[in-house]
């Protein structure tokens, strides 16, 4: 495919690149795996094949190749030739089809996944674009205009009656998130952190704010004062709760920095991280404690809920 | 081994241990990292050490929590385990207010002269506390008390590639451009990060660190860009 247009941030992601956190490397990855699974069995691709990930909608593609397309996530107009066609479904494209994914209505991240898979150079085991690193994806860049995205073979392909057949059911998309419940999992320095502030982190709401990328979701709300005023750097994880000076919460995604600082609070239910990552500035969120063996089930629960959904769609 | 515990999410266990960071809590992080890392019947993701701490993320199917707390418990790292004397690494760095934007109100604020901070700064062998935060990125401690200052209220959303920073009494070179917390004093032109190298960062936890002076000219003739 050929990147004719692009306003939007549109970077090639797959799962994400693990095992070298210890060397500094973030994980990186879709920042909303769920849909990014959608697209790719839509297309009959493997799960965690790599995919183009939109921010905002806004990128104009052309096929150099005979196959299909996927557009999950974050809803947003889709045309093939300036027809318009739907989400959540699998559309045949030639050799210069023209796909354009146009206004995004709701949510943040789309996922267009095209039969065989992107193919660009792997990094570490992964294809995913982290930009601060300038690793992944076509020379570490998000896409620009006159790019050429390699498509796979059929090897990333499975079998063609184990994908969905679909369409999905629209409810089956990113929806708007006007409030957010976050269950956060205390740990790292959740003991040492002053109990006013504990009682203010938990007990008051914070909104998204327009600050928020890949890395992580900046939260506004009262300003936290920990207390701690000697941290030592150690390991972030994904959907760890980072609160700097200024007292403003971040929530740590997909990009994150590996290491941090900051007086930490505990980690974010995966789940929670991925629809707060689909919110859009305004949103407000309110923390909730868990306990290990809360959030332990609270992962049973979101794993078994979209396994059964995959297979209530015909996918093994 | 004596630590205190807690849960990092679901599929991870933070060891901190007790004493104050150093060279000696780094060689025991070492050694308990070793130990579950090899470990045959855990299954570990991937491991971070910090200056006090060892995270260790396993997978929660195959590995239980229990487990990998007890045998970190009974972890005996007497007689030391035997830690070999990591790669001294020497780093140029140009110091100036252009190449360090935070240089003169470091000065200010340690009360130093510029001359008498960046001494300060290159006087020490710094020992590597972790590798985190960005590919390569080394925290080094630890610095002199005389250049000990609090890192910035606001992260910054851009810090040059090779920028050389200080927080607290830790010091680091930033391998890539990317937002930062720390205050600069100046810019290395070695590159500490490259994908071709067998192993891609130039620093890794245990290793020492000196860094010396050196001009704009110098700085350019190194392959930097000013």
């Amino acid at each position: 495919m050929v990147v004719k247009q692009v306003s939007a941030q549109a970077t090639i992601q797959d799962a994400g690149r693990f095992g070298h956190l210890r060397l500094g490397f973030t994980e990186g990855g879709a920042t909303d795996p769920w849909s990014m699974k959608l697209a790719n069995l839509l297309v009959h691709n493997s799960p965690d094949a790599a995919i183009v990930e939109i921010a905002l909608g806004g990128l104009v593609l052309e096929t150099h190749l005979d196959g299909c397309i996927a557009l999950t996530g974050a809803c947003c107009d889709l045309f093939i030739n300036e027809v318009p066609v739907t989400m959540a479904s699998r559309h045949v494209v030639r050799a210069g089809d023209c796909i354009k994914i146009g206004r995004c209505h709701q949510g943040v991240y789309s996922y267009l996944a095209m039969s065989g898979g992107i193919d660009s150079p792997p990094v570490l085991g992964s294809r995913s674009t982290v930009l601060r690193e300038q690793i992944g994806g076509i020379s570490g860049l998000s896409l620009r205009v006159d790019d050429r995205i390699p498509i796979g073979k059929r090897s990333v392909r499975i079998s063609g009656e184990a994908g969905i057949s679909g369409p999905i059911e629209q409810a089956y998309l990113q929806k708007n998130h006007s409030h957010l419940t976050l269950r956060v999992l205390p740990g790292f320095d959740y003991q040492e952190i002053d109990p006013t502030a504990v009682t203010e982190l938990l007990g008051s709401d914070f909104t998204v704010t327009g600050a928020s990328n890949r890395m992580a979701i900046q939260l506004a709300g009262p300003a936290i004062q920990t207390g701690i005023v000697e941290a030592w750097s150690e390991s972030t994880c994904y959907g760890c709760v980072q609160i700097p000076g200024d007292g403003q919460p971040l929530v740590l995604l997909n990009d994150r920095q590996t290491m941090g600082g900051y007086p930490k609070f505990g980690a974010i239910n995966p789940y929670d991280c991925v629809r707060l990552a689909q919110a859009r500035p305004g949103c407000t969120v309110r923390f909730e404690s868990v306990s290990l063996e809360q959030a332990e089930r609270l992962q049973w629960l979101e794993t078994h809920y979209q396994d059964t959904l995959l297979r209530s769609l015909g996918v093994a | 081994m004596q630590f205190t515990h807690s849960p990092t999410g679901t599929d991870g266990l933070n060891f901190r241990l007790e004493g104050s960071p150093g060279p000696d809590m780094t060689s025991r992080l070492l050694a308990l990292d070793n130990y579950l890392r090899n470990h045959p019947d855990l299954a570990i993701r991937d491991t971070v050490i910090g200056y006090r701490s060892l995270v260790v993320f396993f997978c929660p199917v195959s590995t239980n929590r229990t487990m990998l707390l007890h045998l970190a418990k009974s972890f005996d790292p007497e007689p030391p385990a035997k830690t070999p004397a990591g790669n001294l690494i020497r780093l140029p760095v140009w110091y100036s207010p252009e190449s360090g934007p935070d240089l003169i109100e470091a000065a200010t604020l340690c009360r130093l002269s510029i001359e008498e901070l960046i001494s300060a700064h290159t006087s020490p062998t710094y020992s590597a506390a972790a590798t985190g935060f960005a590919p390569g990125f080394c925290y080094l401690g630890k610095t002199p008390d005389s250049l000990t200052l609090p890192r910035l209220e606001t992260p910054r959303r851009l810090v040059a590639a090779g920028s050389v920073a200080v927080a607290d009494n830790q010091t680091a070179v930033y391998p890539t451009a990317s937002p930062g917390g720390w205050r600069l004093l100046g810019r290395c032109p070695t590159p500490l990060v490259c994908m071709d190298w067998p192993t891609p960062v130039k620093i890794q936890v245990g290793d020492r660190v000196q860094f010396f002076s050196i001009s704009r000219e110098e700085f350019i003739d190194m392959g930097g860009t000013p």
